[in-house]
């Protein structure tokens, strides 16, 4: 089986539970905590902790360490850090483009006042 | 799934523009002489040597110079030039990364919009097991995703 196919048979298997679907359902609209989560349901806390460690371990969710709230979220993994990149190089060049802004600015002012 | 790759993203490409108030003469010799590519390059915050520079503007020609953080870590940027055709139009490519640039002017009455086109990824987006990273797992969950939302 390839590594692929593993990571597809423990998501599968992972999102077979109505709860667990729901609960992926509601990151594919952005990252929420374990209580926000856990809010529309009537099962317990401690009840979502583990559909969300199921959910963990089957690489289809991460949870974040951002101090006491430590928010879940999807794992879309390369896809995200391409994003990520992408992004990062439009920045690049929008800064780029600022300092070529200014710096022509300059050299305009500068010819028409000598 | 929030952050969808379409085919445009798995090619790295995106187009970024502005419209500068200064003639297009003018813009060329900032793409393609050392002095102006030294001011402007490395954006806010990062220097770019003016000795560093070297520009051989025609197609085959080379493009070296190195960025310097606030810091004061080098990072070398290598490019060649692919086409050159002024005033209009730049392609520059970069071995190292893979990326190629199309950067365009064009006049808008008294001012002129330079356009940036790029395209390229580095090698870790790329090959099998990046191809494994974007799985079809990701696009079937999507069908999934789509299916329990309608329903």
């Amino acid at each position: 089986m390839t590594l692929t196919e593993e990571r597809l048979d423990a998501a599968f298997s992972a999102l077979a539970d109505p709860t667990r679907r729901a609960i992926v359902t509601r990151l594919s609209m952005g990252e929420a905590t374990v209580k926000e989560l856990a809010e529309p349901f009537t099962v317990s806390l401690q009840a979502v902790s583990k559909h969300i460690r199921v959910l963990e371990r089957s690489g289809l969710i991460s949870q974040g360490v951002d101090g006491q709230r430590r928010p879940c979220r999807l794992e879309t993994g390369m896809a995200d850090e391409l994003i990520d990149w992408i992004t990062e190089q439009k920045r690049r060049w929008e800064g780029r483009l600022d300092a070529l802004e200014a710096h022509l600015q300059q050299v305009q002012a500068e010819e028409s006042n000598g | 799934m929030s952050a969808p790759t379409n085919e445009d993203d798995r090619r790295g490409e995106f187009i970024v523009s502005r419209v500068i108030d200064a003639p297009r003469d003018l813009l060329w010799k900032a793409f393609t002489e050392p002095e102006h590519l030294a001011a402007f390059w490395g954006g806010p915050g990062i220097t770019v040597p003016v000795g560093s520079v070297t520009v051989d503007a025609r197609p085959g020609g080379g493009f070296e110079l190195t960025m310097v953080a606030p810091d004061g870590a080098e990072y070398p940027n290598r490019g060649e030039y692919v086409e050159v055709e002024k005033p209009g139009r730049l392609v520059l490519r970069e071995p190292d990364t893979g990326i190629t640039m199309t950067i365009t002017f064009a006049e808008v009455e008294d001012k002129t919009e330079v356009t940036i086109h790029q395209v390229g990824v580095p090698e870790r987006f790329l090959g099998p097991e990046a191809e494994a990273g974007f799985a079809a797992m990701f696009d079937k969950l999507e069908a999934l995703l789509d299916r329990w939302t309608d329903g």
